[in-house]
């Protein structure tokens, strides 16, 4: 078993391979693993860091199908971790979530450390709607709800949406991106995703996706100075509300295991985990990365 | 086995080096000019078109490196150039083919680049992209063999390397415009960069392994955008103090270097590049011929280790060299690039897991890029004299971004040297007429009325050119000139 640089000849894989690579914003090298005569049974890239950004390398790897669980995951592993060490790389993260139970054991047998663990949640749109039309209801009954505050397209925000993303996460999320139109939505109707306007400021907005009678939804961004008031409430009733009359009966969050917020608020809908993800990273720079 | 040294030096100006005044900050350079035969060249079109031309003796059209931040391979978004943007053999793969060692250190679209015998440090290993020196690893593809590595690690300068005295030699007046800290942070960027590959050509020298080594100094090209255009001329004092410094890592390279390398350097910008050779086989103290290209210095170079350039370029060696030291007799041929014979079938008939949905955004950005790519060509075949292909390029261009000044701008003049005002004139009113308040605009816009002999319509112009508050001195020239063109 050998492993070679493809970059110059076979790069134009990548995107069937590792759709994740999107997000790098560098070029990522690429790797073959090759067994026998120039066999090919899998591949592996490892991007640097852009500019400012996260210093650690970014790296994942796809072993084909039928040679999967034969010791190549394992070889690409360890040549992408020691080339990293090799080019003075503080550590590596994995540009994928990963959910498959083998491949958790094998990075952690290569000492890599969980950075965040995400959970899959589906929940009725319909017991939703119910709780948040009794909160609105609770609301409206105390007078905390405004009256002139304006509901847009989500792509309407403008600058001030993307910008609000990014303070949350430190990132664009995809779904803002495909809400926004910066990123394809293929087949998915984003028709759904809205944001609120008071006083011409922006208050929020909700990323959703419908596919197939399912309704994918992006993190809720509230802007800092409506944090704990009813701008929560308001957008995620709009949207469930608009879903709910179209006949969207099924919903799909992820959510950060630390969330503890939402994660009560999964508790209150009676939401089923679906899966779990975990981000990998491992770091070899004593003085440790931000 | 003879050597030589190839020393690139963009933004360094020809008129700098030839001006009395300013010369004596660079006496380094001057020695090498005395000693050796140098002239300017004719450019062929905006950077980074003429370094592509240099690297492979090809024109552009055929190298194919047509802008410094191209498409990525796996095509989602850009990226710096890199190996793979050219598309004709390189002067190191094709001496790497011949058997000989190069080191090429810190050039553009050298990423990924693998010699057999050498050694690649692309310019990607020494740019800055991070806060510390602890957090910045080295990009993957940016060096190779790996072997080399940790030694040339050790040889990275980042700006927290550097003191602010030393940094305020460049900084003490000019700083004072952007504010001296961002300034600082712009000069120990620069600075940081321009040491760390002199660094390694110093290390590469004490090696003595290499038959060519070739290094390009970013130094002056990082920090005359943030200066303006002109300034070093007139002895602008951090470009000033950039200029010497770049002198006196000549003059070490000049004590080291045997007496029998060659040393070549290149320069200047795109439109005005220039070349100094010096050492056997080169007259001194001579002027290269005014019609010397740019791919005679990449035919100039092969000779120079014995190797036919003809298969390669259709560049030729100045007469003025000595065909016995420049003799180019030998015939290489270039082998296949490592993996290509790699089935990619093995993994295309498993299936494609998950296709790529290119983004809208991706989409954006092509778009720009076959813009920045047929501009470049056409502004080469404008430079080259082939005025039909310039036009059909600028087409290409306006048919990717259709409300492009620049592009329609260069289009006009082509029609005008052709007398196809009419042309100009359909051109240019689908995009230009409503932008009145630019001087540079109605100055188009009356030389097409003159070409058409629309002497009214000009009159008009001219005289919306001449009530501008505050009007440029060379567009109040440019003004007269084309008013001296109308009839009484």
């Amino acid at each position: 078993m050998v492993i070679r640089d493809l970059t110059t000849t076979h790069s134009h894989l990548i995107p069937y391979f590792f759709p994740e690579s999107r997000d790098i914003k560098t070029t990522a090298s690429l790797f073959g693993v090759i067994e026998g005569a120039a066999d090919l049974k899998g591949l592996a890239i490892l991007a640097p860091p852009a500019a400012g950004a996260d210093p650690h390398f970014s790296c994942d790897i796809h072993v084909f199908d039928p040679w999967r669980h034969q010791g190549y995951e394992g070889a690409l592993y360890d040549y992408v971790i020691d080339l990293s060490k090799q080019l003075f790389a503080p550590g590596v993260k994995m540009l994928r979530a990963v959910s498959d139970g083998a491949e958790k054991v094998l990075l952690e047998s290569k000492g890599f450390e969980v950075i965040r663990v995400t959970n899959n949640f589906s929940f009725s749109i319909a017991k939703a709607h119910n709780i948040f039309n009794l909160t609105l209801s609770r609301l409206e009954g105390a007078g905390r709800i405004p009256d002139n505050y304006r509901i847009c397209p989500y792509s309407q925000g403008g600058e001030a949406i993307s910008e609000l993303c990014f303070q949350e996460f430190g990132l664009l999320t995809h779904g803002h991106l495909k809400a926004v139109g910066q990123y394809s939505s293929g087949e998915e109707d984003m028709d759904y995703a809205l944001c609120i306007f008071y006083r011409d400021e922006l208050v929020g907005g909700l990323g959703v996706s419908v596919l197939g009678g399912v309704a994918t939804f992006d993190p809720l961004l509230v802007s800092p100075s409506y944090r704990d008031s009813w701008a929560f409430t308001v957008i995620a009733h709009k949207a469930l509300k608009k879903l709910l009359a179209d006949g969207v009966s099924l919903g799909f969050v992820q959510v950060h295991q630390d969330n503890r917020k939402i994660m009560a608020l999964m508790a209150r809908l009676e939401a089923n985990k679906v899966g779990e993800q975990a981000l990998y990273s491992i770091n070899w720079c004593a003085e440790g990365v931000a | 086995m003879r050597k030589a040294i190839w020393l690139h030096i963009p933004d360094l100006l020809w008129s700098y080096i030839l001006n009395d005044k300013a010369s004596g900050n660079i006496p380094a350079i001057v020695e090498l000019l005395e000693r050796g035969a140098s002239g300017g060249m004719r450019g062929v079109g905006p950077a980074p078109l003429h370094e592509g031309v240099l690297m492979t003796g090809c024109p552009p059209d055929l190298h194919g490196w047509l802008t410094y931040q191209t498409a990525r391979p796996d095509g989602y978004g850009t990226d710096a150039a890199s190996t793979i943007d050219i598309k004709a053999p390189t002067l190191w793969e094709v001496l790497d083919a011949a058997g000989m060692r190069s080191a090429v250190l810190n050039f553009p679209a050298t990423q990924f680049l693998q010699l057999q015998h050498g050694l690649v440090v692309a310019d990607r290993f020494s740019t800055i992209s991070t806060a510390t020196y602890d957090l910045w690893g080295a990009p993957p593809g940016s060096i190779y063999p790996l072997e080399d590595v940790e030694e040339c690690l050790d040889l990275r300068v980042h700006p927290e390397d550097l003191s602010v005295p030393q940094l305020d030699l460049f900084c003490r007046s000019d700083g004072r415009a952007m504010g001296q800290d961002k300034y600082r942070k712009i000069v120990a960027k620069a600075l940081a960069e321009g040491m760390t590959a002199h660094n390694l050509i110093t290390r590469c020298l004490e090696k003595n392994n290499y038959d060519l080594i070739a290094v390009r100094y970013p130094l002056l090209e990082q920090l005359t955008p943030h200066l303006g255009l002109e300034t070093h001329e007139g002895g602008h004092q951090s470009l000033g103090v950039a200029v010497r410094l770049l002198d006196s890592f000549v003059a070490r390279l000049n004590e080291v270097i045997a007496s029998d390398t060659v040393v070549m350097m290149t320069g200047g910008r795109a439109e005005s590049p220039w070349w100094i050779a010096a050492g056997p086989g080169v007259p001194t103290d001579s002027l290269l011929p005014p019609q010397v290209r740019l791919e005679d210095f990449f035919a100039a170079m092969l000779c120079l280790f014995d190797i036919d350039p003809t298969e390669y370029s259709a560049g030729c060696v100045p007469e003025s060299f000595s065909r016995e030291v420049f003799s180019g007799l030998r015939s290489v041929q270039l082998q296949k690039s490592v993996g290509c014979d790699l089935p990619v079938e093995s993994a295309r008939f498993l299936g494609v897991s998950r296709p790529q949905k290119e983004s809208l955004f991706h989409q954006r950005m092509k778009k720009t890029l076959q813009f920045r790519s047929a501009f470049a060509l056409a502004e080469y075949s404008k430079a080259s004299g082939q005025l039909a292909s310039a036009i059909d390029y600028y087409y290409q261009a306006l048919g990717h971004i259709p409300d492009d000044d620049s592009a329609v701008s260069a289009l006009c003049y082509v029609l005008l040297s052709l007398s196809r005002g009419k042309e100009a004139r359909g051109v240019f009113d689908g995009v230009l007429s409503q932008r009145s308040e630019d001087a540079q605009i109605l100055i188009l816009d009356a030389e097409i009325y003159l070409s058409t002999k629309d002497y009214v319509d000009a009159e008009t112009v001219l005289c919306r050119l001449d009530k501008m508050p505050a009007l440029e001195s060379a567009y109040r020239k440019r003004l007269e000139s084309l008013r001296r063109r109308i009839p009484k």
